[in-house]
């Protein structure tokens, strides 16, 4: 079984909401995911869409985007957890009924995982890990679940 | 090891070069690695394994097919081991279970004797009278029925679920399931193979021919263990089906729940018993039985067998155990099926008698089989023979395992030509294969099985499905009335429960003549093998006893699961999602004393838990005369923003929410269609189109979700984004508060500036924050509300700031105390499912002049007949009496008229105050609330007023419109 | 576990939802107390489609479906549109 957990840092996340988020983004040189629940990469990140005029953006450094109205911006601090290492998807087989292995490369997916909803973002290639974003007082909960899974699953297979 | 056959078949399960010894009943025995605790012992010599439920008769092996409930073995840890396929381990130590002494010589062996005592449905019948003894019967059954004793020291164990998807699940890998899976791996398809047993072959591995398995199944097993797209699982146990495509299979690994887009059921048949006197007794075992016995452990059944067959396998059966080197005393056959196979040759010509149109009359023996009595069909006992022998081995009849089609929704028709149940309609996405589905040659199996799996490719890939093509057998399998009775009867049906022919004929009779009324009244098939050996034959009984077909006769439920599943399998894994505030590590090094409050994690007090009133108090003290501090982080935080925010607010609150000005709060009360507290808040409004607001710790997620699905519902042009876990929030309340937080912030916080019950946007210690200018405890208090990431620095930098202050953090059990003291209600346990605005004395945050809110239909009616109201109540100063509880009734003239719904100690008023929900009528009349506590005691409490502290406000500053209406 | 195929997010765990009920027209207004008590605590449950509120946590999204409560199948996704009315103001 090859696959760790680990807290991920170093990204900031803005969420945002209304008309005009789109242009608003797109003006700032964000890339826009075309369809509702999906995502695209963008520097160090990525821009995923939430909804029609809802946008979730994770990059290196803050967007510089105006939090006046409309479109509404609020700053995230999202529990990130990663799972490196391609079993990822089979150690969570222990917590989260999807099947995460169709997820595919660039993925968005929100769903929940150990009875928490989280959100779900793979790389280019699906087999080199995983992100896992969830609310922040989830997170100690969460990273101690995927860390207990991680270690019986490992015990599984030996 | 006396009875291990001194050749070792191909396929067999054991590695006969090591040896393993454990013990049974404290007698040591050696067995080898691969043997089944029943095998070993059988291997041994060891017969009777085990006494039944009811009549404590002796039992033995059965079936070997996982449903020998006979043979049922406890360890000092587990008990109900099922011994025909627990694989034996070094050093187990075995006892019998239901027995007293040991399983050859039980002390309750004398309650055969006592049958007729014991009449079908005797629960229902008898100890009903006289009443006072029914006690002594209850404890006597009790001690004497039953299967193994459960240790009430068990430690609870819990094995964690997983999760798996394939496209195809295949179940059952004999030939038919080994082929099918083939069939969709070649397609394309990922396939998941899944088998009980802990090798993959089946049939293949025992029921046939030497030389026709070994020239199938090696390269069967073989080109399915060396195809990537087929994942094979044994020791896996497909349990049930359930909607969507689920599939628990159970695994010594805990359960794993396979999604699949379709099913192959490949799972095969189960040997079905003939009845007649004594058919229970250790040596009596199915055809196929004896055939695992034989081939997968090398285990002779007996030396000396009668056969009975109605069908090809049980020829081969004998053929085996001659082969084996058992002597064969006769082969009985009920009906012409098979005579004309291979193997009836083989036996005609070795010289074993063939008995045709011959019935097994009864089996004897008093502990295990001596002997077998056959006679003619028609005939009588005067025409029948007895032949020595010590093992009977049978073979009557099928009846396939469709228990998962079933609960898929497939259908199944009982089948003269085979005597037999076969599936008669299932899903495109759920298909049998091979002897489930009435296909019994292996040729005929194979070429089902490539038929059903094509089928269900094509389901699935959305090509045109192919035919059903008919591989079904045209001749007899099982025996249509595999039935002799005795005049001293003892001729079992259910070997689970005891179940005589008789005690079905007579539930028949006394009107339970309906298949599911039978097997409640009876128990027929609610043993723990339920029913796998006797639905068929009860079923053939009732038709008999009703004059009526099978198909007409019916069958009971499959219900999931249809295998018992140990309990921490079924328990799994333990999700108990919990939410920690941001600043978690503070409280703990600050020795606060955590509490559950929903999944949230929240300080009671802070310090020593023995000392907890004290430090309670203490904090109440802080807050009141200087300054302290409190975590709020689990309150609700909400933004709604949009152009449609304001009516969004106004729908959905009972009080006006369009005209507050930018910079304001209002307390925000939503009610349900009944007009039913189920929330409360505050909302601030930040700008025209931006409103922020909070809501209880237990409900911020739903009134989040209220006020999303009003959103839609109302067309607006609004969203709502609930923050609840990404803000932090904080509350600084006190005296002293204002100068504390002067001191880290550079916004101007005079009372003209920020006004009480105003929001103002600034930044503290670097991070944006929002302040609100609260009154909930009662004191000149800023709620500060932050991003998670700052609220650490915020509250470090508030604590140095406050040190000279004399500061301290405080906990919820202070802040109820705090509020109780101030009047204030918590929703939820000030009010109930039943509780309106009126009957909390809030009608001032109720604006029916609006001609629209949630809930205003039941307030405008409501309005003025509330038929309760919650009032506030008192105990005397340096009162040391008992303290009434929450919940605790009020009594008037010995009739309930209310309830007790908040009580403390008042450290500032120095005696107990309380809010209870009386009766309306009580409100204005009495000026005394007598209040029945623990023990049955009453007390007299004084009705007070509320606010019982600062009841003019003068410490929040208060100057709002809302409060003083 | 049981699946709602959603239109929009695709086949989804029923844990992920919360279910809301029917969707039902709004009370008229000033109703009298027995149309109004009858509107708030009766429910047909009769078998057959129903339009349903079924809000989707991990999304935060909600959905109105019409589902045959005889076969629990998810027959299509109603355009919120469909289901909205307007609600008077001060």
């Amino acid at each position: 079984m090859n696959v760790s957990v680990s807290s991920r840092g170093g990204l900031d996340l803005r969420q945002l909401v209304g008309a005009g988020a789109a242009a608003c983004l797109q003006g700032a040189g964000y890339p826009i995911p075309e369809v509702v629940l999906s995502a695209v990469p963008c520097s160090g990140g990525f821009v995923a869409r939430t909804g029609h005029d809802e946008f979730l953006v994770a990059a290196d450094e803050a967007p510089q985007l105006s939090a006046a109205s409309p479109p509404w911006c609020f700053q995230r601090s999202d529990h990130l957890i990663e799972l490196t290492g391609p079993d990822w998807a089979q150690a969570l087989t222990a917590v989260c009924p999807h099947d995460l292995r169709a997820l595919g490369g660039d993925a968005w997916l929100m769903a929940t995982v150990a009875g928490v909803d989280v959100w779900l973002r793979t790389g280019p290639d699906s087999s080199g890990g995983l992100l896992i974003g969830c609310d922040p007082s989830y997170g100690h909960y969460l990273e101690t679940t995927l860390r207990e899974v991680v270690s019986e699953t490992e015990s599984l297979k030996q | 090891m006396p009875f291990r056959c001194s050749d070792a078949g191909s396929r067999e399960w054991i590695d006969r070069s090591r040896r393993i010894e454990f013990s049974f009943e404290g007698r040591r025995y050696s067995a080898h690695p691969g043997d089944t605790i029943t095998s070993a012992l059988l291997a041994n010599g060891v017969v009777v394994l085990g006494r039944s439920f009811k009549y404590h008769r002796p039992r033995g092996a059965f079936s070997l097919a996982n449903h020998d409930i006979n043979a049922l073995f406890s360890t000092a840890e587990d008990t109900n081991i099922r011994g025909d396929v627990t694989p034996v381990e070094d050093g187990m130590a075995l006892e019998a279970v239901n027995v007293r002494g040991t399983a050859a010589r039980d002390k309750d062996r004398y309650l055969d004797w006592f049958g007729r005592f014991m009449p079908v449905g005797f629960y229902y019948k008898a100890f009903h009278r006289p009443k006072a003894l029914f006690p002594w019967f209850e404890k006597a059954i009790r001690q004497r029925a039953g299967l193994g004793t459960v240790d009430t020291y068990w430690r609870p164990r819990r094995r964690p679920k997983r999760y798996a998807h394939c496209d195809v699940l295949v179940i059952g890998a004999g030939p038919s399931g080994m082929t099918a899976a083939l069939e969709a791996a070649e397609a394309g398809l990922e396939v998941l193979l899944v088998d009980e047993n802990p090798h993959i072959g089946g049939s293949l591995d025992y029921q046939w021919p030497l030389d026709t398995a070994e020239a199938a199944c090696p390269s069967l097993a073989e080109r399915v263990a060396a195809h990537s797209g087929i994942t094979v699982q044994t020791k896996a146990l497909a349990v049930a089906y359930y909607a969507g495509q689920w599939v628990p299979v159970a695994t010594d690994e805990g359960i794993i729940k396979v999604c699949a887009r379709g099913i192959v059921v490949a799972t095969g048949l189960l040997e079905q018993p003939p009845i007649c006197r004594n058919n229970d007794r250790p040596g009596v075992l199915l055809a196929s039985g004896a055939q695992r016995l034989l081939r997968r452990f090398g285990v002779a059944p007996c030396q000396r067998a009668v056969v009975l067959t109605a069908n090809a396998e049980g020829y081969q059966a004998a053929l085996d155990l001659q082969y084996a080197g058992v002597e064969v005393a006769a082969v009985a056959a009920l009906t012409e099926a098979g005579a004309d196979s291979e193997a009836a040759a083989a036996l005609t010509e070795a010289g074993v008698p063939r008995l045709a149109h011959h019935a097994l009359y009864q089996v004897h023996g008093d502990n295990t089989v001596t002997g077998a009595r056959l006679g003619p069909i028609d005939g009588s006992d005067a025409d029948a023979q007895d032949y020595d022998c010590d093992g009977v081995i049978v073979s009557t009849g099928w009846a396939p395992a469709a228990h998962l089609l079933h609960e898929a929704g497939g259908k199944v028709r009982y089948d003269t030509e085979l005597a037999m149940h076969v599936p008669s309609s299932w899903p495109a996405s759920v298909v049998p294969a091979g002897r489930v589905n009435g296909a019994f040659t292996l040729a005929q199996q194979t070429a089902d099985a490539v038929n059903a799996a094509r089928r269900l490719v094509a389901a699935l890939t959305g090509a045109t499905v192919p035919a059903v093509e008919d591989w079904r057998d045209h001749q007899p399998h099982s025996a249509e009335w595999p039935i002799v009775r005795h005049s001293r009867a003892r001729e079992f049906v259910d070997l689970d429960e005891d179940l005589q022919l008789k005690d079905l004929e007579q539930a028949a009779r006394e009107g339970f003549d309906n298949i599911e009324l039978m097997k409640r009244f009876s128990t027929v098939g609610m043993g723990p093998s339920q029913g796998k050996h006797s639905n068929i034959n009860a079923i053939r009984i009732l038709a008999a006893s009703n004059g009526q077909g099978m198909d007409a006769t019916g069958s009971t439920t499959a219900r999931p699961m249809y295998h018992p599943v140990r309990m921490e399998d079924l328990a799994g894994r333990r999700f108990r999602p919990q939410r920690y505030t941001p600043i978690h590590d503070r409280h703990v090094a600050l020795s606060g004393c955590l509490f559950e409050a929903g999944p949230w994690l929240r300080v009671g007090h802070y310090g020593d838990e023995a000392s907890a009133d004290d430090c309670v108090a203490a904090e109440v003290n802080t807050v009141r005369n200087g300054v302290g501090l409190i975590d709020v982080s689990t309150l609700g935080k909400i933004e709604v923003v949009g152009p449609d925010a304001a009516r969004l607010l106004e729908g959905t609150y009972t009080a006006r929410m369009a005209n507050a000005k930018v910079g304001a709060t209002r307390y925000a009360l939503m009610v349900d269609d009944t007009g039913v507290i189920i929330d409360d808040g505050v909302v601030g409004r930040l700008a025209e189109d931006h409103y922020y607001l909070t809501a209880g710790s237990g409900h911020a997620a739903a009134t989040a979700r209220t006020l999303k699905r009003h959103a839609v519902e109302w067309g607006l042009d609004a969203h709502v984004v609930d923050r609840t876990g990404q803000l932090g929030a904080l509350n600084l309340a006190g005296p002293l508060s204002r100068s504390v937080l002067a001191r880290v912030s550079d916004m101007p916080l005079d009372e003209a500036s920020f006004p009480y019950l105003n929001i103002r946007e600034t930044r503290l210690c670097g991070y944006p924050v929002r302040l609100l200018r609260a009154g909930f405890v009662g004191e000149l208090a800023f709620e500060i509300h932050m991003p998670a990431a700052g609220m650490g620095a915020v509250w470090d930098a508030l604590m140095r700031a406050g040190a000279d202050a004399g500061i301290a953090p405080f906990g919820v059990d202070a802040q109820r105390i705090l509020r109780l003291e101030k009047g204030h209600i918590i929703v939820g346990q000030d009010t109930d499912g039943l509780t309106t605005p009126f009957d909390a004395g809030m009608s001032w945050a109720v604006h029916l002049k609006k001609p629209f809110f949630k809930g205003r239909g039941a307030l405008a009616h409501l309005k003025g007949k509330s038929p309760k109201r919650l009032v506030a109540f008192a105990l005397p100063t340096g009162y040391e009496g008992p303290l009434p509880r929450e919940c605790h009734l009020a009594i008037r003239d010995g009739d309930i008229v209310g309830r007790v719904t908040s009580i403390a100690r008042s450290p500032t008023l120095g005696r107990p105050i309380g809010l209870a929900m009386i009766e309306r009528g009580l409100v204005e009349d009495d000026a005394l609330l007598t209040l029945r506590v623990d023990n049955g005691q009453y007390i007299t409490a004084e009705r007070v007023r509320a606010p019982f502290y600062d009841p003019d406000g003068e410490r929040q500053r208060v100057a709002s419109e809302e409060v003083n209406s | 576990m049981k699946h709602i195929d959603c239109p929009g997010i695709g086949p989804r765990p029923i844990v992920e939802f919360i279910y809301d009920g029917e969707v039902r027209p709004p009370a008229p207004e000033d109703a009298s107390l027995e149309v109004l008590a009858d509107r708030v605590f009766n429910r047909s449950g009769a078998p057959g489609v129903l339009r349903e509120w079924w809000y989707h946590r991990p999304t935060g999204s909600w959905y109105v479906l019409e589902r045959d409560t005889v076969t629990n199948e998810i027959q299509r996704a109603v355009d919120p549109e469909e289901v909205a009315y307007a609600i008077p103001m001060l």
